[in-house]
């Protein structure tokens, strides 16, 4: 009996470490795969209260960062296209906590100088998503891309409101949060 | 005993009496319903025209500051072809081209498309677009021919601003013309529900007397029916006999 209480004890406490173990691998992992320096042009850059950066006291992906990120997918009408369009890209909230973004709204500014405030709790509340692509395809600068943040507005009669449309920036550049 | 009997109104007059305070309490009841909806609508319909009016004035707006700004950066280019950032200036050609697309795709800018500044500037626009799309491509190698795109760009200047104003002008109109049909609405809704408080004023027919309404002028005299209706009859005439005098006659 006593042999195999031993024997218990050890395995658990084995498990046990190898569980801390990979826990702590992935915590390292984690942003050190997301916030390696970018190698393309960067497509997305984030300031303000955050606590992740790679580049001065900013935090830049290109499109190849943003893609190796999880991917959320769902198809939804917007005001802006005929019929119902797929969108593809990395939640939004996913990027914040990548970044360990600490305020409570975005500023997202688009390459055309478009600037709209986003309350975070719209990325908590809802799978808003950085889309990358649409139906599948990566989106140019010529038809809203290449960065589009996009709620599944479908989803939710909530979001069917031009305050939820206007928050849709698209040629997005940079985001940075604030408090 | 026949006394007694005058004194409780009638079966008839009461029933008429809880009539007339039920249907009066009901329509004043949907009466105010009634006005709270329409000066709400009324608003709606107000705040829609108004985001109607933002949302194609602002495509036209950021066309025109698109194509001012790329017409710029493409000046600034040609000038200083040395400290010239190519990858900017075609960044700024595809903005240009998104919103040229919004111009021609958006379902929100269908009413533009009758103006006849819209028939005078698109297809330039995008006869322009079309030109400039393979000289983009490569800028740095085709400066003698972008040269010849800047003074089109120079010369269509005034009608893409001609094409702003339009849009300012048509939404003006727009909401001007829905508001007079709100305004309108309004008045015939006023009419009528002061016809109605008016009917219902006048309306209520005598509870006694045979009548059936009509005879009523008014709410008073109405009132006063309904008040004799209920007043205690007085007994039937008995023949009496004739007092006695006190006084010697």
């Amino acid at each position: 009996m006593k042999v195999f209480i031993t024997y218990c004890f050890r395995v658990c406490a084995g498990l046990g470490l190898a569980g801390f173990g990979l826990g702590l691998l992935a915590a390292a992992a984690l942003p050190a795969q997301a916030l390696e320096r970018p190698r393309e042009r960067v497509v997305l850059t984030i300031t303000g209260q955050i606590g992740a950066t790679n580049q001065g006291s900013a935090a830049v992906f290109d499109m190849a960062m943003l893609e190796a990120l999880p991917q959320h997918r769902f198809a939804t009408r917007t005001p802006w296209e005929q019929g119902v369009v797929r969108f593809s890209g990395p939640l939004l909230r996913d990027v914040l906590a990548l970044v360990q973004a600490r305020g409570q709204r975005l500023h997202a500014t688009a390459l055309n100088d478009y600037r709209i405030t986003i309350p975070i709790q719209d990325a908590r509340d809802f799978d808003v998503i950085i889309a990358t692509r649409m139906n599948e395809q990566p989106m140019p600068v010529r038809t809203r891309g290449p960065l589009f943040v996009i709620y599944p507005f479908d989803s939710d009669p909530r979001l069917q409101n031009a305050r939820f449309y206007e928050r849709s920036i698209w040629q997005l550049r940079s985001i940075e949060v604030i408090e | 005993m026949s006394l007694a009997v005058g004194t409780v109104p009638s079966t008839g007059g009461r029933r008429f009496g809880f009539w007339l305070a039920l249907t009066t309490f009901v329509m004043a009841l949907g009466l105010s319903v009634m006005m709270v909806a329409f000066v709400r609508q009324t608003q709606a319909v107000a705040d829609t025209a108004r985001l109607q009016a933002d949302s194609i004035t602002a495509l036209t707006f950021q066309l025109e500051r698109e194509f001012l700004r790329l017409r710029h950066q493409l000046h600034l280019s040609l000038v200083q072809p040395d400290q010239t950032d190519w990858a900017q200036l075609q960044v700024r050609h595809e903005i240009f081209a998104s919103r040229v697309g919004l111009l021609h795709d958006s379902a929100t800018i269908a009413v533009l498309r009758q103006r006849p500044e819209f028939d005078a500037i698109a297809p330039k626009i995008k006869a322009l677009l079309e030109r400039a799309d393979p000289l983009l491509a490569d800028p740095e190698r085709h400066q003698p021919a972008l040269q010849q795109v800047l003074q089109e760009m120079e010369v269509l200047g005034p009608e893409v601003q001609a094409l702003s104003l339009a849009a300012n002008s048509l939404m003006t109109h727009l909401m001007h013309d829905k508001l007079e049909q709100v305004r309108t609405q309004q008045r015939w809704i006023n009419l009528l529900m002061a016809f109605q408080v008016l009917l219902l004023l006048l309306g209520p027919p005598p509870p006694c007397g045979g009548g059936t309404g009509a005879s009523s002028a008014s709410a008073r005299s109405s009132k006063r029916s309904m008040t004799r209706c209920s007043r205690p009859r007085p007994p039937p005439s008995r023949p009496t006999a004739p007092k006695a005098s006190l006084w010697p006659t």
